[in-house]
């Protein structure tokens, strides 16, 4: 079964003169464990895009089946379970609490599933462990490097389990060797079996991807398998 | 019961703005609960010492009610005025329904080199007015005098215990003036005044005494010897009583003055007519028996002229409660202007915050929060911050209400109520509530990716 298979998804901003087609109708299917690296030139389509994959946003039409479930038509409960126990979203900007500490940050999304305080901290614990923050589990936002915060929303978009992670541009405010931290620890992630969809401009980044799927003017232009990825097998 | 704990947490980690919109309903609730406080401690007090005067108080004073002036217009002034007579007192005492009644004539005499009011009352007058006594007894009878605590010191240089057995020089004429004097009219002879005003009089006074100087000069009395320069007239009063400083402000007043016998103050006065009947009903329900008694039978007396007028003690009370109630209504106007100012206040704050926590709103969404979660949050955070800044303006009120008398002294104590308390957290709360909910509402309807992408 696939992760998402996605049909023809079409998103328009507006109306009248103002009106802009952002996605004029990508259809996407990602395998589980695959890591997927998303492409193309600034205001093609490729945030609009992550945003209909990632639950944020509705499209204007097309169907879009998560985890073997439809869920264009979700709302309400079932659209906020849907978010918190199939998707993982990473963010270019972090979009952290700032005045929350980096583990209550964690444990946000395990406060919208019930969970009790004390299993929280555990898991929530546990993601920071992974992504290498442990000792900083008590420190808040701002006195975070952004390397560090992105690994705090990594653990965040972790800590439930997702059946993928959806990250738009996670290194795009980071420095090169912050930024080569995050990608390792993709790496690392991918291969422990998380399905990734990451969305850069850097081909180098681009490449450490299983497939790229490059989007112009709202449509994929390309989809091929990466030459990294080939030249590894 | 999460969600519950992030509300809270959410008071706490933005504690600048949860302190800022706390003050708004912390000033709005302590301002409705002071004001309030201080508006019913002025009415409650006033009411208080009306109804202190007895609620069964009836006032006869001469002249029609347009002209009337409760007797007090001055020493000679009102007496001369005057229609009522002892008798008139004693007619109205022996009325159904009447539990005591008294004359009360003001009237001014030298002691020494100074000149004191006096008050004459029947010795009822004390069940009356209950006039507070700091030692001794009240008046008896003819030739006893209460001071005032103030005459006392002044005049006898002596505090209310000292006093009392110590006796007072009033300039009067000598007891025994009529006796000396058969022939002489018999209207005047008991009233009649010293020949010679003494030189202690203060000029007012002399002013006032009717033409009687002239009279007293006239050849046929020539012979009198009083007529020569004599030793000032003067009889000696027993102090039997001191009585307390009153602190009656409204209603008829208790004048500040010593109190004698309504006899010797007649004869002091020079007149036959008192300033004020003062009665009291046997109960409540008998004051509307005994006006209409009193009018009738004093009209009879007076040959059908209703030359006095008779005010009860519930009419003066509705007059003050008007002027209290609209008191009342003026300050409950300011404190709802600083409710609603500290109102205002708090909605600018939230929505600013609401503004502000869009973002926030995204990013709890994003990560799986619903809409009824995000709303149970903002609901919970505006219901506490509400809730301890009613809270803490209540207590602010109460305090300030408890305190505010003592520094400012003419203010009586306030009187706090639960209904102002009520209102003031109420009309807090909602604002609280719909304020920190109703933005938090229409962000929280935002898709996530709209929400996160306000600044
Ligand atoms: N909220 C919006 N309202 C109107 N137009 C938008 C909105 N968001 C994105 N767009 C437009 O949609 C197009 C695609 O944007 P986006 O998906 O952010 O591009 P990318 O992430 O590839 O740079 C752009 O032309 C952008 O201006
Ligand atoms: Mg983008």
């Amino acid at each position: 079964m696939k992760v998402i298979e996605a049909r023809e998804l079409k998103k328009i901003y507006g109306r009248g003169e103002g009106r802009v087609e952002a996605l004029a109708g990508v259809s996407l299917d990602v395998e589980p464990g695959e890591w997927v690296s998303v492409v193309g030139p600034s205001g093609s389509g490729k945030s609009t895009l992550m945003n209909l994959l990632g639950l944020l946003d509705r499209p204007t039409s097309g169907s879009y089946v998560l985890d073997g479930r439809e869920v264009s038509g979700l709302a309400g409960g079932d659209l906020a379970r849907a978010r918190r126990e199939l998707i993982g979203f990473v963010f270019q900007s972090y979009n952290l609490l700032p005045r929350q500490s980096a583990r209550r940050n964690v444990e946000l999304p395990l406060v919208y599933a019930g969970m009790r305080g004390a299993e929280r901290r555990k898991l929530a614990l546990g993601a920071l462990e992974q992504v290498e923050l442990s000792d900083r589990a008590g420190h808040r936002p701002p006195e975070l490097s952004g390397g560090q915060k992105q690994r705090v929303a990594i653990a965040r978009a972790l800590v439930g389990r997702p059946a993928m992670l959806l990250a738009d541009e996670p290194t795009g405010n980071l420095d090169t060797k912050s930024g080569a931290g995050i990608l390792d620890l993709f790496g690392e992630l991918n291969a422990s079996g998380v399905t990734l969809i990451v969305v850069t401009h850097d081909p180098e980044v681009a490449q450490r991807g299983d497939r790229i799927v490059d989007i112009r003017d709202g449509l994929v232009f390309a989809d091929e398998r990466s030459r990294g990825v080939e030249v590894g097998e | 019961m999460q969600i519950a704990g992030m509300g809270l947490s959410g008071l706490l980690v933005n504690w600048g703005r949860t302190i800022l919109t706390m003050l708004g309903i912390v000033i709005g609730v302590a301002a409705v609960v002071l004001l309030a406080s201080l508006g019913n401690g002025i009415q409650k007090s006033i009411s208080g010492q009306i109804n202190d005067l007895g609620p069964n108080l009836i006032t006869v004073s001469p002249g029609t009610s347009g002209e009337q002036d409760g007797g007090d217009n001055g020493p000679f002034g009102a007496a001369a005025a005057s229609t009522l007579k002892p008798e008139d007192t004693r007619l109205v005492e022996d009325l159904p329904g009447v539990a005591a009644a008294s004359s009360n004539v003001s009237t001014v005499a030298p002691v020494e080199r100074e000149s004191v009011s006096f008050s004459g009352v029947d010795p009822s007058y004390n069940e009356i007015r209950a006039v507070g006594l700091a030692a001794g007894r009240f008046v008896e009878g003819r030739g006893e005098v209460v001071l005032s605590e103030a005459d006392a010191r002044r005049l006898l240089d002596s505090g209310p215990g000292e006093a009392v057995g110590k006796t007072l020089p009033v300039g009067t004429p000598p007891e025994d003036a009529p006796e000396r004097d058969p022939e002489r009219d018999p209207e005047r002879g008991q009233n009649r005044l010293p020949e010679r005003i003494p030189e202690r009089i203060p000029e007012r006074l002399r002013e006032q005494i009717p033409e009687r100087l002239s009279e007293d000069a006239a050849p046929e009395q020539a012979r009198e010897p009083r007529q020569e320069p004599a030793p000032e007239p003067v009889r000696r009063y027993d102090v039997v009583g001191v009585a307390e400083a009153s602190d009656v402000e409204f209603g008829p007043p208790i004048p500040e003055a010593s109190y004698v016998a309504t006899a010797d103050a007649l004869e002091i006065s020079g007149v036959e007519t008192v300033g004020q009947i003062v009665v009291q009903a046997e109960n409540a329900g008998a004051v509307d028996r005994v006006v209409g008694g009193i009018g009738k039978e004093l009209r009879a007396a007076h040959g059908g002229a209703r030359d006095f007028s008779v005010i009860t003690q519930r009419e003066l009370l509705s007059t003050f409660t008007e002027i209290t109630d609209q008191l009342k209504i003026f300050l409950a106007g300011i404190a709802g202007i600083s409710l609603l100012v500290g109102g205002i206040g708090v909605m600018n704050i939230m929505l600013v915050s609401v503004a502000e926590r869009t973002r926030e709103i995204g990013v709890r969404k994003a990560l799986g929060a619903t809409n009824a979660d995000v709303l149970f949050q903002f609901l919970l955070e505006a219901i506490l911050l509400s809730l301890i800044g009613g809270v803490i303006g209540v207590a602010v009120g109460v305090v300030g209400a408890a305190v505010l008398p003592e520094i400012l002294t003419d203010l009586p104590p306030a009187v706090v109520t639960g209904n102002e308390v009520a209102l003031a957290f109420g009309v807090s709360a909602l604002i609280g509530v719909v304020f920190g909910v109703l933005p938090a509402y229409r962000s929280a309807r935002l898709q996530p990716v709209e929400a996160l992408r306000r600044e």
